[in-house]
């Protein structure tokens, strides 16, 4: 679904709330602020992607919940020019095996722990920039672009 | 918590990046020998006393929200079973099999004894039947074949053939590898 397809379809009304819900919360979060665009630099897009949650109420009744989330389109990310690191490390499968017939051979002891919060409200520290997402492009400056200052 | 906070803290700690896999920390010290291999938001501790696993753990504590999860007994539905004393860790994957076969609906299947047909000859479909979760069925079963069950290797290596022209037949197929699978379980 396209951001014109959900503010004009027939769900529109819902849609809009949940659109709002989610600019709201990024304002509050600063997560980014209005810029001209360094010549050097690239700037991608970002997508609004939609959800219907199912939920219970508090009377416990199933009701449906329209999510609106902004997305950064990082897979468009080059490496390299947009970033350098690859940011969710994922060990191999083969180093992971290997580790645990070295623990089972040498007889060491193996413990695993969990990361409370992951990757929440954590500051870029990449110059990472985004084009004005559709539906919220300032009407005075509509060739500046959002440089991100946390992950969306 | 960032990456790469994680990856200066561990620096910080005179960790070494193990060159081949970005995620593998190697810490050599006093004859100790500490690793620490990152899988998004868990950590594998592998310590060759429990004296240094708990200061490595202190240490993490102090500086991010943790839990600590004890003696390892299953990572990334990689269930483990150790017996010290003979040197052994048996992997297990019981608890994701089933897992998969639930989101399949195949959990109240009956078993079978191989994975494919005889001779089962199959051909392209001319498109695929998007209905059918055919691909999630291929994906969820490799990873018992990289996991624990090679046996499954040939079976899914036939049938991954099919995941952009794929019927009913081949639906069919994968249903008896999962029927299959069901008897790995019980």
């Amino acid at each position: 679904m396209t951001y014109v397809q959900a503010v004009q379809g027939q769900e529109s009304a819902k849609w809009q709330i949940a659109i709002d819900e989610e600019m709201e919360a990024i304002r509050k979060n600063k997560t980014w602020r209005l810029t001209d665009l360094p010549a050097s630099r690239r700037v991608l897009q970002g997508k609004w992607v939609y959800k219907v949650t199912n939920e219970v109420d508090k009377n416990g009744n199933n009701t449906t919940r329209h999510k609106a989330r902004l997305c950064f389109m990082g897979n468009r990310q080059i490496k390299g020019l947009d970033f350098n690191k690859t940011f969710a490390p994922v060990a191999n499968f083969t180093t992971m095996r290997c580790i645990l017939v070295m623990t089972a051979a040498n007889g060491w002891e193996l413990h695993p722990m969990d990361v409370e919060t992951a990757f929440l409200n954590e500051d870029l520290d990449e110059e990472v920039y985004m084009e004005q997402p559709d539906g919220f492009v300032d009407p005075k400056y509509p060739e500046q672009v959002r440089r991100l200052l946390q992950a969306l | 918590m960032c990456y790469a906070k994680l990856d200066d803290f561990l620096k910080s700690q005179r960790f070494v990046n193990i060159d081949p896999d970005e995620c593998l920390y190697l810490l050599m010290n006093d004859g100790e020998i500490i690793i620490v291999l990152v899988y998004v938001d868990d950590l594998l501790l592998v310590a060759s006393s429990l004296a240094v696993i708990f200061n490595i753990k202190d240490a993490l504590h102090k500086r991010f929200e943790m839990k600590d999860l004890g003696e390892a007994k299953e990572i990334l539905w990689l269930e483990m079973r150790r017996e010290k004393e003979l040197g052994t860790l048996k992997l297990s994957q019981g608890r994701y099999a089933a897992h998969a076969l639930e989101k399949f609906g195949m959990a109240e299947c009956n078993p079978i004894g191989t994975p494919l047909e005889v001779y089962l000859q199959l051909v392209k479909a001319d498109e695929s039947d998007d209905e059918l979760p055919y691909r999630e069925a291929v994906g969820s079963l490799m990873y018992l074949i990289i996991g624990t069950h090679l046996d499954l290797a040939f079976a899914i290596g036939k049938l991954s053939r099919f995941v952009s022209c794929y019927g009913k037949e081949h639906w069919v197929a994968i249903k008896r590898v999962l029927w299959y699978v069901k008897g790995l379980i019980d």
